[in-house]
């Protein structure tokens, strides 16, 4: 490969960064956006009716303003304080209001570089950036506004960093999302082939892929999206209509409108039929719109889907509208974990997550076995791979059973006073839980290997975690007062991110696996991060 | 087994390690913690009734028109029961909690109802600090604090009613550990060939024969 330009763009890089830069101005809307956000909008929307009805002193009408400038002065002066730079190798960060802080982030200790561009960036042409390291699992260095070729810089310079480290050459500038030519960042069409020995695309989703990924999904889940509006009208509403009584002057009212209503009321077939009629069609509307939220909503978040293999880690770029491009090295990879809900196996496809230190897992839904085995490949190389052909002991079912026969019963009994006998309905869920605990005892699979641990659980739909051992930080066995009468354990390992917990196992089996994953974890120089 | 020694790879031991030679956990060999140590909870303890008794008292007699006279004495003698049952446990507990350290890693064991040993790998130490609150300065005692990359809650452990001299002793040994072998893994990208470990013999998959197959092809 060709050293010279590569050379020229690093030095290029490194004098564009050298000098200490501040964020963009925007950056200031985004502190004061996250201000908002952090105050909940609910919250001010009931502060917002509190003063339009009227209720609110003068003296605290005149205040709002200027407390309202005070922070803006913060907010400004933080922006100001803000700065970084690149001085020999080390990313040097300046902020602070009252008092200074100063971070410097070695470039070869860096991980993860997440570029993120929203609507409000692509039309400034700008992006935000995020900058995980070794040793940390929130972002060491996050910017909400900088220009891309700053950005682009930052990319680089990493990935130079992180090659130097693993000692391999340096290629060609690691490319992030590119620049479409009306300026604006998009990920890397599909259509592009892969650089040479450089890059691999591992996965790559099609909008048909999506709309199925989409529909594969519970319907109203989509309707998630209006679900704080709905969970905090109430709130809003008790709120507005005054405190005079407190809540349970709500609850008394409403139980005495219940039994008014029970005593008053004729139940004819015709309102029965009725409210199902109503109830039902709620539903099937509830469904297509949640369908419909849903599709969008997957279609823009993961437009454009890839997980690419770089000669540093994997990349995985989405996004129609708000693009995010994430990267990180392999081994901050901590656990594969595999689920297929009921729609998800009519389908075929199965959601990938890989649990990542730091913000955010890798998920890549809609994954054809074909792509696990390839994602299995890169995330636990060359490892025994563990098959999951052991059970747990069957007193998991009475273990869990019993605490909830206990809280039934005293629910019931309580509920009983209040609205009698339609509680002893409840005493049917206990047969129900019994057998569904049991299908989850006879369906759930664990099993050990040399270097890998796997445990799987189901329902009807089910999900896996398979983790290498030598990625513990610490390994737990415990045994509650249930587990020591039957000569059981519970064998907790976890690593950086994520853990794997094994209940109600023979004791004997519990002390070794905690001794392999101890051996696997204190024998083994791979790096867990 | 022996450190690998990277200048001089021929030093590197790497014998097949059978299931019975695996190093295990050995139950009696844990170091108990300091006997003053259950005083000090005690005291925490006695504090706390003190407080509950306190409050109680004046709720009952600022708010006796608001509130049933003796609601506050039921909850405040519910909780001193709480309290006193927890004094017990705690006294049941200071026989078994204890810390253990090899070669390659600590363990700290403790629970009275719910026992626990967990083990942390010197290997994966990132932070090692001592702790002292007023009342564990008063009695000599200090808390060691093992911190891994794995989080506050269970990826590390807390050993508290070390008696302070053993407990800067440990921090200097557990530190040095660590240092060393975070250098050596920084040093080394390759990865040591371990041999692999049967799984125990005794240990058949207990698997009913009209079981469906649960093998999918996303495994292996």
């Amino acid at each position: 490969m060709d050293q010279a330009p590569n050379s020229q763009l690093e030095a290029q890089d490194r004098a564009l960064l050298a000098v200490p830069t501040r964020q963009s101005p925007v950056a200031v809307v985004f502190l004061i956006l996250r201000f908002i956000r952090s105050l909940g909008i609910i919250q001010l929307g009931a502060a917002a009716a509190f003063i339009i009805s009227g209720r609110v002193p003068a003296s605290v009408l005149a205040a709002i303003p200027l407390v309202g400038s005070v922070i803006l002065a913060l907010m400004i002066l933080s922006w100001w304080r803000h700065v970084f730079s690149l001085q020999a190798d080390e990313l040097i960060v300046a902020k602070g209001v009252l008092s200074q802080e100063r971070l410097s982030i070695p470039l070869n200790r860096v991980q993860s570089v997440t570029v993120e561009q929203n609507l409000l960036n692509k039309v400034l042409g700008l992006v935000s950036l995020r900058v995980d390291t070794a040793g940390s699992d929130h972002p060491e260095f996050a910017i909400d506004a900088i220009n891309r070729q700053r950005a682009d810089a930052i990319q680089r310079l990493a990935a130079g960093g992180q090659k130097a480290r693993s000692g391999t050459q340096l290629e060609q500038a690691w490319a992030g999302p590119v620049l479409a030519p009306d300026g604006s960042l998009v990920p890397k069409p599909t259509s592009s082939p892969p650089s040479a020995n450089d890059e691999e695309v591992l996965v790559a989703r099609t909008p048909g892929e999506l709309v199925r990924i989409a529909l594969a999904r519970w319907p109203w889940a989509g309707l998630l999206v209006l679900a704080p509006l709905l969970a905090f009208g109430g709130e809003l509403g008790g709120e507005l209509v005054g405190d005079r009584f407190g809540s349970d002057f709500f609850i008394a009212r409403a139980i005495r409108n219940a039994q008014g209503a029970s005593e008053g009321f004729e139940l004819t077939s015709a309102i029965v039929l009725l409210v199902i009629g109503a109830a039902l069609s709620l539903l099937a509307l509830g469904a297509i719109l949640g369908m419909i939220l849903q599709v969008t909503q997957v279609v823009t978040t993961d437009w454009n889907l890839q997980v690419v293999r770089t000669s540093t880690g994997l990349r995985r770029t989405a996004g129609l509208f708000n693009t995010t491009s994430k990267a990180s090295t392999i081994t901050r990879v901590q656990q594969l974990r595999l689920a297929q809900s009921v729609l998800e196996q009519r389908f075929g496809f199965a959601r990938v997550s890989l649990t990542t230190i730091g913000d955010g897992d890798m998920t890549i839904p809609g994954s054809s076995p074909d792509e696990v085995a390839r994602l299995r490949s890169e995330v636990l190389p060359e490892a025994d791979l563990a098959v999951p052909d052991r059970m747990i002991d069957p007193a998991w079912i009475w273990y869990s059973l019993r605490i909830e026969i206990v809280v039934i019963v005293l629910l019931g009994s309580v509920a009983m006073f209040v609205i009698p006998p339609w509680p002893l309905l409840a005493l049917l869920a206990i047969p129900l839980r019994w057998w569904a605990l049991r299908r989850q005892w006879r369906l759930r699979r664990w099993g050990v290997s040399s270097d890998t641990i796997v445990d799987r659980q189901q329902f009807f739909s089910w999900e896996s975690v398979e983790m290498e051992l030598f990625r513990a930080q610490s390994v737990q066995l415990s045994r509650s007062f249930f587990e020591r009468r039957r000569g059981l354990a519970t064998v907790a390992i976890r690593a950086a991110e994520g853990k794997v917990e094994i209940p109600m196992i023979p004791v004997a089996d519990a002390r070794y696996l905690r001794d392999l994953a101890l051996h696997s974890a204190e024998s083994s120089s791979r790096r867990w991060m | 087994m022996s450190e690998a020694n990277l200048e001089n790879p021929g030093s590197l031991e790497n014998k097949v390690i059978a299931t019975t030679d695996l190093p295990s956990v050995p139950d009696e060999e844990f170091e108990l913690l300091d006997p003053r140590y259950l005083w000090l909870r005690w005291m925490g303890n006695g504090f706390f009734a003190i407080v509950i008794i306190v409050v109680a008292s004046v709720v009952t007699i600022v708010a006796r028109d608001v509130v049933i006279p003796w609601l506050p004495a039921a909850i405040a003698s519910g909780l001193l029961l709480l309290t006193a049952l927890s004094a017990w446990l705690q006294w049941l507990e200071i026989e078994h909690l204890g810390y253990l350290v090899r070669t390659h890693d600590l363990s700290y064991r403790s629970g009275v109802l719910s026992r626990s040993v967990i083990t942390v790998p010197f290997a994966r130490v990132q932070n090692v600090t001592i702790e002292r609150g007023p009342l564990e300065r008063w009695q000599g005692l200090a808390s060691l604090e093992v911190k891994t990359a794995a989080g506050e809650l269970f990826g590390g452990l807390t050993i508290r009613g070390l008696d302070h001299d053993t407990a800067q002793r440990l921090r200097v040994m557990v530190a040095d550990r660590a240092a060393v072998l975070a250098d050596a893994e920084e040093q080394s990208e390759v990865q040591l060939e371990d041999q692999p470990v049967a799984p125990p013999q005794s240990y058949p998959p207990d698997r009913p024969q009209s079981e469906p197959p649960l093998s999918q092809p996303f495994e292996q």
